[in-house]
């Protein structure tokens, strides 16, 4: 029951803070952050609720279609808890942010509550139909999101993330569909144990395969299909922002785990090469995107794509420490990425300029602000003892075990990063004090503070004790890999 | 005279007379229409009659559900579960669109509103070629006049004769086509046509008379090249025909294709299956493309109903086994259009314009958000719905057509219907941006009239209607 | 190896790295004074806290004696996944024990000298914070038992280092600095995470102490090949971390930090810490002779480079900054020519008096009112008493005058390069003479002679704060030498003890190494010689620069390619830099804007197009469209017939 209520809640208080449009924004504000306090106590029962060997279980079902072979099920295990707690942790601390904003009204909020009963639900979702449902419910209060609270040409970028998501997610529901006729099932788990055999990539399975890897190739975004990315980040509000870089990309890395490897594991065997390429390629180039941005947004959207390329990395090379690193790199990169975009958009919110040539000098403005942005910068680009560390050492490791020159390249994107970060910082935070920031005082609120602290505190209490979170992954990184030398289906 | 009674034509039993039920009561609810029009009733009384016979003959036909299939006239015509099906929907989208006719339309709408309903349940259940064709005009020729009625505004008269002229083309090429099939199969009854065209070698007579039968129909459901007239048409009717026109009038079209074609054995040609997938094909590219170069909203929305009717076309080849697919596409597709059609006579009734045939895109950024919120809101549903974006019902069409296309192994069907898709996707999204993205402008421009709740209960029944069908499909597990 | 106290596990360990830490976090989240006062007392009573609990370690467990084995403190497991077992446990071996003792000691001397330097600060709390935190850093670097352990404290010192070398902020070129000696590092730490990979891979264990006995076993069945890259990379991330050829860069700019920052950071603790892991893992190179005549060969070019271009350098800092990397080249000699105990006690005699020369030049700067110009100094001696006394013994313990700390360690080196062969003998000693000239031309040229400008005539003598730990060091200068002299010279071995009873009963012998024993005779002959080049050539210098009267330094064209570094930086900027800046550019613009979002704009508009293209057929009179439906049925027609033929 508290799984359903886990994605239901949401959508109820969705809805519920649609229809109070009339009432003053801050009473709305302060309702939407109770409504996140009762989601978090769903959420605690699941987290302690939560068995380590829990994979696939469905723990609440609805039989929709019945001659589909569908039926609503959702279920906890080890690869989408972590997510699903970040989502609420990111949500409740924008819910936060938001408040005293009054451009961040009723409508604002509704959709965000739809929007996380949307990520939520396709995350605990173990149907295809499901999925497929949900993976498209996102696409519309994100749309809006982006459409009506962007800065300047924000439909354009709403257009193109739109575009490109349905695009991908329109060969998913070709796949899913060949699915659901071919095997008359479309549960995870029953398609998971009809071992779906495997004749080369121009086969069934491959075609299939393809489709729903080419959906999460554009979601998180791989190399070659990652423009809208930077333009969807720039044009997007703070809170669409964080939620987009902490929760939305990575339903691309979950997605490859959950229905890729682990229905598909021969055809991934032989796609993991090219995958790697990508990958190391996307490190390389986000990177050198990433260091000739003008616009401070902009760069930190490259920088994301640097690092979901070594997520790839990570889900590709079949080892061990790779998947529990990609796995953990969904958290840490949402939090590091999560904090320097909300940072920024508190400052946005007074500057009201993205340009880096406008800034300089924060530190002497604000010292506290300007040491939780380096906090944050020195987490993204992986200094040990900060969550980034790990996931991207254990990626790393566990592509050199696999491929050793893919993963020599892409360790520059260790070097690459700090050098991109470290010369934005130098142009932001240091240095006389900018134009901008001449001009606006920087003064923090109370309830802007609530939101940044925990995300620092969160990456610490990760970077020193990420145990907590392998031990939750553990049993299902194992079986996963343990499907690649099963042999199946072949 | 007697002789005439025995002759078998009339057996009429118990049974027989509950599946006539409901098309009994069409045919009450047309005689009292024209009565109260003789006595210039108003507006209220025409709703309220055809309220009632509509709401009759669909409580009966859920009354005679599941009854089996019984064949009247001979063999001409088979009522059986798919004909009560689409009766339930085809009165239901009546029912809907007379909600938001506008008082001063002429008395007679309603009458022809029912008689063309009568023509359009009827049709999908004919089991011979002559019965099809009387069917097909008894819901044809109230639709020209339908298209008609604005004669003196907004170029009412040019599309009624535009409607007539190309109306009259298809009916001749259908009496042509009818008379090549019956002169190679010697009868006009699907039954024996079959065993001609599947069993003997099928002549170049029967197969010409079927193709020139496929491009008259193909006329009716507005397939390209032959669907001009959809986007002039659309335009000029009153708002809520033209929904029932569109949505209705391809229902029941479709679904008599379907029966006739499976029952004539034509699906088995495979060049005549060819044939329709490429004017499904061409419907869909040139139905996209064409709506999104569209700034007026109705025309906009009528390709995107040609488009639609390329994606149905795509899908018929693979034959009865596609039937519920497409008719809970065709319905959803239907109702969603209703939505729109009510949500856009909803948006002139507020923002004062003249008539909704004018309605642009750019124009709709004048509409207050503040005071139009809730038609905004079912509008945009009804969009996202058309669009096929799940958990909206149009998903779900979709999705059963396309897994029919893949089960029957036609690939490259089921890849045109995800390129149109992908290509609606574009106009529909550029609707949105006027209603929430753009700034909006200063001047909006406000007057409620107060009948703006009919066009918005139609909306929203037909947003209810479309979850309903839904759910009752979801609840059958194999129909007809 | 008695097995008295190998293995137990102790707590106290964890304190020496928690109480730098507190203070940290005292200074920058909770107190945050603006008095420098009370940001100083915090911070030097957490370095004296951890100096303390070091001393109370190695007191208890011991330092000098032959029976010592490990004491492992078991902290918390950072993570443990798949082959890669990171428990965060804290070890200490006589080793350690001494280099604790030098960080927190010499760290809490130059935390007590800042309290005074730093006086017209407005946020101190920061640079305190920052100091302490450092201190941490270094401490899980110097004691962590597992390397991604000292891994952390390599990167946390790098990050302490970017923070302090930018301080003062305002400036963009403090801020440039720190970031160049930031990448630089990094750069040098992608060898280190390579070393980790292989070794994770072939080894698979990264805790040191199974690492030593791992190889240390004559049957390590790992191919020479791997092992030579592992320690190829490691002596990579030294060379970026200990500022060797072709990473030595980042250390010159590091001087625009504060210079108690210069004196701890790039003098005492971070710049030896490639050495340290060195002489840590040195059963590992005693397998590689290879490995070791690549170091030999590096550090002695460092040595020599940096050398020469310190010998016409104007600003104070400069020169003691390359004096520093012509040090630390002379460590990695001694680790080339097979004597870890040599560098290590180099370490350890270099750490005292370069820190002890650094805050000497900190206190002339601070006479001076910040002007590091050594030609505008002169005749300081008579104004600054104190310091002028310090910084001399500082510049006798370098140029290696007789029983001083440098005397002994630098004649180690020499005594080991001449075991190994008189060629490398003869450049080090080059070497050590051109480090008399120019230590003792910046000597005379800040003490002696008249004041060239008007800060030097109004110098005044720093306060107690700055003295006493001037002092103290100058006392360590002298009198830490004797913990290992050679065997003519009473013949006290503590420090080979120490460090050949930390690597956990393997032997440190290199492989194929004749273990050459020198003479009574040809030792004293070394001494002898050493000494004479050395003091000749600094009184040479003295002479030379007693009374120099102009600001004018030397010119010529050797002059000139020394003073601007034999434009290395200019060389890694037209080579590197441009290079990759320009393809950073362009390959983002091209890639991006111009091919995908081109083809998608691309598609985007032939799409628009289209459909106007099809408006046109769409004429909208009844006639065309008639015409339409008739030709749609004749051609329906013709295929029936033509399918049918």
């Amino acid at each position: 029951m508290t799984t359903l209520m886990l994605m239901l809640w949401p959508l109820l208080s969705g809805l519920f803070l649609f229809c109070l449009i009339k009432v003053p924004t801050r009473t709305v504000q302060w309702v939407n952050i109770a409504l996140h306090l009762v989601w978090g106590v769903f959420m605690w029962q699941s987290w302690a609720g939560f068995a380590p060997d829990q994979l696939g279980t469905v723990s609440w079902s609805w039989e929709w279609f019945p001659s589909l072979g569908s039926s609503l099920a959702l279920g906890v295990d080890g690869l989408n808890l972590p997510l699903i707690v970040l989502n609420f942790i990111l949500s409740l601390l924008l819910a936060f942010y938001s408040l005293g904003k009054e451009k961040l009204g009723a409508s604002y909020l509704a959709l965000f509550s739809i929007l996380n009963a949307g990520s939520v639900g396709s995350l605990l979702a173990l149907d295809a139909l499901a999925f497929y449902v949900f993976w498209e419910f996102m696409l519309i209060p994100m749309y809006f999101l982006i459409g009506k609270w962007g800065s300047k040409n924000r439909v354009y970028a709403a257009l193109k993330f739109f575009a490109f998501t349905m695009a991908g997610s329109l060969l998913m529901l070709l796949a899913i569909i060949a699915l659901g006729t071919e095997y008359n099932t479309l549960s995870w788990n029953a398609l998971r144990d009809a071992q779906i055999p495997y004749n080369g990539l121009g086969g069934f399975q491959g075609l299939v395969f393809l489709g729903f890897l080419v959906a999460f190739a554009v979601k998180i975004p791989v190399w070659p299909l990652h423009t809208w990315l930077p333009d969807a980040h720039t044009e997007a509000p703070t809170g669409a922002s964080v939620i987009l870089a902490g929760v939305l990309l990575k339903l691309g890395v979950y997605g490859i785990a959950r229905w890729c490897l682990a229905l598909f594991p021969m055809a991934s065997q032989d796609v993991a090469i090219p995958m790697m390429v990508l990958g190391a390629i996307g490190v390389v180039v986000g990177s050198f995107a990433a260091w000739k941005q003008t616009d401070i947004k902009r760069m930190i959207a490259y920088s994301s794509v640097a690092h979901l390329a070594f997520m790839v990395l990570g889900l590709f090379a079949f080892q061990e420490e790779a998947l529990q690193g990609a796995m953990f790199q969904n958290l840490a990169h949402g939090l590091s990425t999560g904090a320097l975009f909300l940072i920024f958009g508190i400052i946005y919110d007074r500057t009201h300029t993205r340009e880096i040539s406008q800034y300089g000098g924060l530190a002497s403005r604000n010292g506290l602000l300007a040491s939780a942005f380096v906090f944050s910068a020195m987490a993204s680009i992986g200094l040990p003892g900060l969550p980034g560390f790990v996931g991207e050492f254990l990626i790393l490791s566990g592509t050199f075990f696999s491929n050793k020159t893919i993963a020599l390249v892409s360790l520059s994107g260790v070097l690459l990063g700090s050098i991109y970060m470290l010369s934005m910082l130098r142009k932001v935070v240091f240095g006389p004090v900018g134009p901008t920031l001449e001009a606006h005082e920087i003064r923090l609120q109370w309830n802007e503070w609530v939101a940044i602290v925990p995300l620092l505190v969160l990456m610490l209490v990760l970077g020193l004790q990420p145990q907590f979170i392998f031990e939750k992954s553990k049993f299902a990184v194992e079986w996963i890999l343990a499907l690649m030398t099963s042999g199946w289906g072949v | 005279m007697n002789q005439f009674f025995e002759s078998g034509l009339f057996q009429v039993s118990a049974a027989h007379w509950a599946a006539l039920a409901p098309y009994l009561a069409l045919c009450v609810g047309i005689a009292l229409t024209t009565v109260a029009a003789g006595f210039k009733a108003s507006a209220h009384i025409h709703k309220i009659l055809l309220a009632v016979s509509l709401g009759a003959a669909a409580a009966l036909a859920c009354w005679g559900m599941g009854s089996g299939d019984i064949s009247f006239f001979g063999t001409s015509l088979a009522l059986g579960d798919t004909m009560r099906w689409t009766l339930l929907a085809v009165t239901s989208l009546a029912l809907l669109s007379s909600l938001f006719v506008d008082e001063e339309e002429h008395g007679e709408w309603s009458t022809l509103l029912l008689i063309s309903t009568l023509g359009l349940v009827l049709l999908p259940g004919a089991r011979d070629w002559v019965a099809f064709f009387v069917y097909l005009e008894t819901l044809a020729i109230p639709g020209y006049v339908i298209a008609g009625l604005r004669l003196r505004r907004d170029g009412g008269f040019e599309a009624a004769l535009k409607y007539l002229l190309m109306g009259a083309f298809a009916s001749s090429l259908l009496l042509m086509g009818m008379a090549l099939v019956y002169g190679s199969a010697g009868s006009l009854d699907y039954a024996t046509i079959q065993e001609v065209a599947v069993r003997g070698l099928p002549s170049t007579l029967l197969i010409g008379g079927a193709f020139l039968i496929a491009v008259s129909l193909a006329f009716k459901v507005a397939l390209v090249p032959v669907h001009m007239w959809a986007a002039d048409i659309y335009q000029a009717a009153p708002t809520g025909l033209a929904a029932f026109l569109a949505g209705a009038g391809k229902v029941a079209v479709f679904m008599a294709m379907l029966a006739a074609f499976v029952g004539c054995g034509f699906l088995q040609v495979e060049t005549f299956a060819k044939l329709f997938t490429f004017l499904g094909a061409a419907s869909v590219i040139v139905g996209n493309l064409m709506a999104l170069t569209q700034k007026n909203l109705r025309r906009m929305l009528a390709y995107s109903s040609v488009a639609s009717a390329g994606y149905v076309a795509l899908t018929l080849p693979v034959g009865a086994a596609a039937t519920m697919a497409i008719l809970l596409y065709l319905v959803t597709y239907a109702l969603g259009l209703l939505v729109c059609f009510a949500c856009l006579e909803a948006l002139v009734r507020i923002t004062g314009k003249s008539s909704s045939s004018t309605l642009e895109i750019s124009d709709l950024k004048q509409v207050d958000s503040k005071k139009a919120g809730l038609v905004i809101a079912l509008f945009s549903l009804g969009i996202f719905s058309m669009a096929g974006i799940p958990p909206l019902p149009g998903f779900l069409g979709k999705y059963l057509m396309i897994s029919a296309l893949w089960s029957s192994g036609q690939l490259l069907a089921a890849g045109w219907i995800v390129v149109g898709s992908m290509l609606g996707l574009a106009y529909y999204l550029k609707i949105m941006v006027p209603l929430y993205l753009d700034a909006p402008s200063a001047n909006k421009m406000v007057s409620l009239r107060p009948s703006v709740r009919g066009p918005l209960a139609g909306a929203f029944l037909g947003l209810v209607l479309m979850f309903a069908w839904v759910w009752a499909y979801s609840q059958m597990v194999a129909v007809g | 190896m008695d097995e008295a106290f190998t293995g137990a596990s102790t707590t106290l360990l964890r304190w020496i790295i928690l109480f730098p830490l507190l203070g940290a976090i005292l200074n920058g989240l909770v107190i945050r004074s603006k008095s420098l006062k009370v940001s100083g007392i915090v911070a030097t009573m957490a370095s004296l806290g951890a100096f303390v609990v070091s001393l109370l370690v190695v007191s208890r467990y011991g330092l000098l004696s032959e029976d010592i084995g490990y004491i492992t403190d078991q902290w918390f497991v950072w993570f443990n996944v798949g082959r890669i077992n990171v428990p965060f446990w804290l070890e200490y071996t006589p080793l350690t024990g001494l280099m604790l003792l030098v960080v927190t000691g010499i760290g809490a001397l130059i935390h007590v000298f800042a309290m005074g330097y730093m006086e017209e600060e407005e946020a101190p709390f920061r640079f305190f914070s920052y100091l302490n935190l450092f201190l941490s850093a270094m401490l899980v670097l110097v004691l962590s038992s597992n390397l991604v352990g000292v891994f952390m404290g390599w990167e946390g010192v790098g990050l302490c280092s970017y923070l302090l070398i930018g301080y003062w902020y305002k400036k963009d070129e403090n801020t440039a600095a720190g970031m160049k000696a930031f990448v630089t590092n990094r750069i040098g730490d992608l060898g280190f995470f390579v070393a980790l990979f292989m070794l994770a891979l072939y080894a698979n264990t990264l805790q040191i102490r199974e690492l030593l006995t791992f190889f240390a076993g004559e049957s390590s069945q790992l191919s020479p090949g791997v092992v030579l890259c592992v320690l190829g990379a490691l002596f990579w991330a030294s060379t970026g971390k200990s500022a060797q050829f072709p990473l030595y860069v980042w250390l010159p700019d590091a001087m625009a930090g504060p210079t108690p920052v210069s004196a701890l950071i790039h003098a005492a603790t971070m710049v030896t810490s490639g050495i340290f892991v060195s002489v840590r893992l040195w059963p590992l190179f005693a397998t590689q002779p290879l490995v070791l005549d690549w170091m030999l060969w590096v550090g002695m070019g460092t040595a020599w480079l940096a050398a020469l271009i310190a010998l016409t350098q104007r600003d104070i800092k400069k020169v003691l900054a390359y004096s520093t990397v012509s040090q630390l080249g002379f460590m990695f000699v001694a680790l080339g020519v097979g004597s870890p105990v040599a560098a290590f006690f180099h370490v350890i005699t270099h750490a005292f008096f370069k820190a002890l020369l650094f805050l000497g030049a900190g206190s002339v700067i601070h006479g001076m009112h910040h002007d590091q110009d050594l030609f505008e100094m002169g005749g300081l001696r008579k104004k600054m008493p104190f310091t002028h006394a310090t910084f001399l013994i500082g510049t006798l313990a370098i140029i290696g005058f007789p029983l001083t700390a440098g005397f002994f360690s630098k004649d180690m080196i020499l005594a080991k390069a001449f075991e190994h062969g008189p060629l490398a003998w003869g450049l080090l000693l080059g070497a050590a003479v051109l480090t008399a000239f120019y230590m003792l031309r910046a000597y005379t040229l800040a003490f002696w002679g008249e004041p060239r400008s008007k800060h030097a005539s109004h110098a005044h003598e720093s306060s107690w704060l700055m003295t006493v730990p001037l002092m103290a060091l100058a006392l360590g200068a002298l009198l830490i030498g004797f913990i290992e002299t050679p065997v003519v010279l009473l013949d006290i071995h503590a420090l080979e003890a120490a460090v050949k009873a930390s690597w956990y009963g393997s032997s440190g012998e290199v492989i194929g190494h004749h273990a050459g024993h020198l003479s009574h005779a040809t030792e004293w002959i070394l001494m002898l010689v050493t000494s004479v080049c050395s003091l000749s050539v600094a009184y040479f210098s003295y002479k030379k620069f007693r009374d120099h009267k102009t600001k004018e330094s030397a010119t010529g064209l050797l002059a000139d390619l020394s003073q601007n570094k034999f434009y290395v930086d200019e060389i890694y900027e037209t080579l590197l830099l441009k290079p990759l800046s320009f393809v950073a550019a362009w390959s983002w613009k091209i890639i991006d804007t111009y091919l995908i979002n081109g083809t998608l704009h691309f598609v985007r508009n032939t799409l628009g197009f289209s459909g106007q293209f099809l408006s046109f057929a769409h004429t909208g009179n009844v006639q065309t469209y008639a015409w339409y439906m008739a030709a749609a049925s004749a051609v329906s027609l013709l295929i029936s017939w033509w399918v049918l033929k």
